[in-house]
């Protein structure tokens, strides 16, 4: 018997004889997916220190996204989540797709799964489609979202997964702004490991 | 080095009261911290629903700890996962040194995690040969110093500006620069702990909260730093005590509603995240293996008895920021890992009284810990048992047993009560002010007679 055999039964039996089982009241059910305002998503958002911008379509957004690039001096190549790459038009707008997200100054693009008006969250899932280092790595992120898909709060999150028959990704991330710390004085400082700057792009519909 | 205990207290907060630096930094966090929460809680509608479902999420997992945490087994291993269980910090540090070597590791990128902290892993890990790094910036910031954290969601608030760029300036070779802003100090953090997260072999995190349904950990950090040390790494193991388990997304879900609120006065942190088993075969990012030590320390004799709902605690450190003990003294007078109200309760009990003694009564009962606490323990009272308990065991010093003895005889004497009531106040008046201990108000005796004899006249008039 390993030590972690013998550490799991002696937890578990203290555990099941110190227990005082109770009747436990189950929290009323709240059945139906509740879907979320984009406007308190965008203020919410707004309110943790991301930009958020609605757009007509991933054309609009990708121009949008150059024109940050130019506007902030940032790396001219992004880095584009390959299923977006796969589902957008890119229209001939970079000569090539940058794949070296730590280089500094690079901008990631991806594509949230839905987004939590409650709390202004973006849900990331991970997948071969979008990895998680997206959205962590580079210096500066950029989100796609179908302005559509809100939901109001965490729960509806989970509820919606399991009506769409998605089963748990290795990690799914709730973003609710640029990376901060507050670990020296108690002053906020953007970009403390993760992105400095978070971006939203609320699309209206993918494609023109 | 031997540094304060939980046993030398008091002279532990009579020092940290004459550090000028330390009640400079403590002054600028309580106000922070309270003003935030204070109005992230005013912007929701109804905070104290918010409280009755994270409580009640909690009180159903502690009714079902152990089917839980059986569940909870079964989930991560379904996903690819493993999980080891650990009855001693010791063993859990046995276990993590087990698996780093099992992979050939040598160096670790460490997420913040303070069952970490109570099990002294770094220190362990150290001195088995591994080169650790701690990737939360305030949890670097004290591992350069070789320090104990202070605060349990701030690690460094007893440090300013020019201490880190000190202790910056000795430990990193980067050449003369200014480090006077703050801006400064956390880009060259970024930078220096970014090519520790490149070239780590294995990542450790804590875990905020474990869900049985699906065997997922949540993270809640604010850096990013706990997503990059549970992504690069080519092995990510987790620590986490056995009551971190909850059983569905949504009782996570109502548990993650009051936290990031109560800590920091956000409604959400940057990042919550929750992690499932190793990468996906088809992913290209992500570890390979995935551990999980589960560690127990005593926590499950809690179950069941008086001090049970401290195992409700989520670590969000409000009752540290609103207890006029800790907001004076700071974190590391209490001589461990956990400080402030919930570390009073916490380490006598996880240490035994004998060596903690003096923190059950670190308190002046101003019951705002409980006030403000999300989960709603009442650690007031469990001060207040924790303090019968040492009286039983004889364990509070002699002069003040003798005190409360000689106290609770002169009280079953109204008359010799009174007269030494009287003599007290004279004594009171007429006790030159210098006479009395520092950082303590000298009390004045007001009027010409004393309470008693006021009571006692009032009564014979009606
Ligand atoms: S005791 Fe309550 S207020 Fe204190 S850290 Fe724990 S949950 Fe937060």
């Amino acid at each position: 018997m390993s030590n972690s055999d013998r550490a799991r039964s002696q937890i578990l039996n203290t555990l099941k004889r110190q227990a005082k089982p109770m009747a436990v009241d189950q929290p009323a059910l709240q059945v139906e997916l509740q879907w979320g305002q984009q406007e308190s998503f965008q203020n919410q958002l707004k309110s943790n220190g991301a930009d958020c911008e609605r757009v007509a379509d991933s054309v609009a957004a990708l121009a949008a996204v150059d024109a940050l690039i130019k506007r902030n001096g940032w790396h001219p190549l992004p880095v584009i989540a390959p299923g977006l790459l796969q589902k957008v038009q890119l229209a001939n707008r970079w000569d090539s797709i940058h794949t070296e997200v730590t280089e500094a100054g690079t901008v990631a693009v991806s594509e949230a799964y839905c987004g939590i008006a409650d709390t202004g969250s973006l849900v990331c899932l991970s997948s071969p489609d979008n990895p998680t280092s997206l959205n962590f790595l580079a210096e500066h992120h950029v989100v796609f979202l179908p302005g559509h898909r809100i939901v109001a709060g965490k729960r509806d999150v989970w509820k919606l997964m399991q009506a769409e028959g998605i089963h748990t990704p290795r990690a799914i991330n709730l973003i609710s702004g640029p990376s901060r710390t507050a670990d020296i004085e108690q002053t906020i400082q953007l970009g403390a490991h993760g992105p400095r700057s978070l971006t939203v792009f609320l699309l209206d519909q993918l494609n023109p | 080095m031997k540094g304060p205990t939980p046993d030398s207290f008091r002279a532990n907060a009579e020092h940290a009261l004459q550090d000028a630096t330390l009640q400079h930094a403590l002054g600028r966090a309580q106000s922070g911290f309270v003003a935030k929460r204070a109005h992230a809680i005013a912007m929701v509608d109804d905070f104290e629903q918010l409280k009755q479902r994270a409580q009640a999420a909690k009180s159903r997992a502690l009714a079902n700890l152990a089917p839980l945490l059986e569940q909870f087994e079964a989930s991560v291993v379904a996903s690819g996962g493993q999980v080891h269980w650990a009855s001693t910090t010791g063993e859990l540090n046995q276990q993590v040194i087990d698996i780093c070597n099992g992979v050939g590791a040598h160096r670790i990128i460490k997420g913040k995690s303070m069952i970490g902290e109570e099990a002294g892993l770094n220190a362990a890990m150290e001195h088995a040969g591994f080169e650790l790094v701690e990737s939360d910036l305030g949890e670097y910031i004290i591992q350069l110093a070789q320090e104990p954290p202070s605060h349990i969601i701030a690690p460094a608030i007893h440090k300013t500006r020019q201490q880190v760029a000190e202790l910056f300036k000795q430990f990193h070779e980067l050449g003369d620069r200014g480090l006077t802003q703050i801006s400064d100090l956390v880009n060259e953090a970024r930078q220096v702990l970014r090519s520790a997260f490149l070239t780590a072999d294995v990542g450790i995190t804590g875990a905020n909260l474990l869900i049985a349904e699906n065997g997922s950990i949540c993270i809640v950090t604010n850096e990013g730093n706990g997503d990059l040390s549970a992504s690069l790494p080519a092995v990510h193991i987790v620590v986490a005590s056995i009551e971190k388990v909850v059983a569905t997304m949504d009782d996570a879900s109502d548990i993650l509603e009051v936290l990031a609120r109560s800590a920091t006065g956000q409604h959400m942190s940057a990042y919550t995240s929750f992690f499932n088993g190793p990468k996906r075969e088809a992913d290209a990012g992500g570890p390979k293996q995935f551990h999980i030590v589960l560690l127990d320390n005593g926590r499950s004799d809690l179950l069941g008895g008086p001090f049970e709902s401290i195992l409700s605690c989520i670590k969000c450190g409000a009752c540290l920021n609103h207890c006029p003990v800790y907001t004076n003294v700071g974190g590391h007078a209490y001589g461990w890992v956990y400080p402030g109200p919930m570390g009073s309760v916490l380490t006598p009990l996880l240490q035994g009284l004998k060596a903690t003694t003096p923190l059950p009564n670190a308190s002046t009962f101003c019951g705002r810990c409980e006030a403000v606490c999300p989960m709603g323990i009442p650690l007031p009272q469990m001060l207040r048992t924790l303090r019968e308990q040492q009286h039983d065991m004889a364990l509070d010093n002699l002069p003040w047993r003798a005190g409360l003895g000689f106290y609770s005889w002169l009280s079953l004497h109204p008359r010799l009560f009174n007269r030494f009531a009287r003599w007290i106040r004279m004594g009171l008046k007429i006790t030159p002010r210098w006479l009395w201990p520092r950082h303590r108000q000298a009390v004045q005796p007001q009027g010409t007679t004393t309470f008693l004899a006021q009571w006692q006249h009032r009564k014979t008039k009606t």
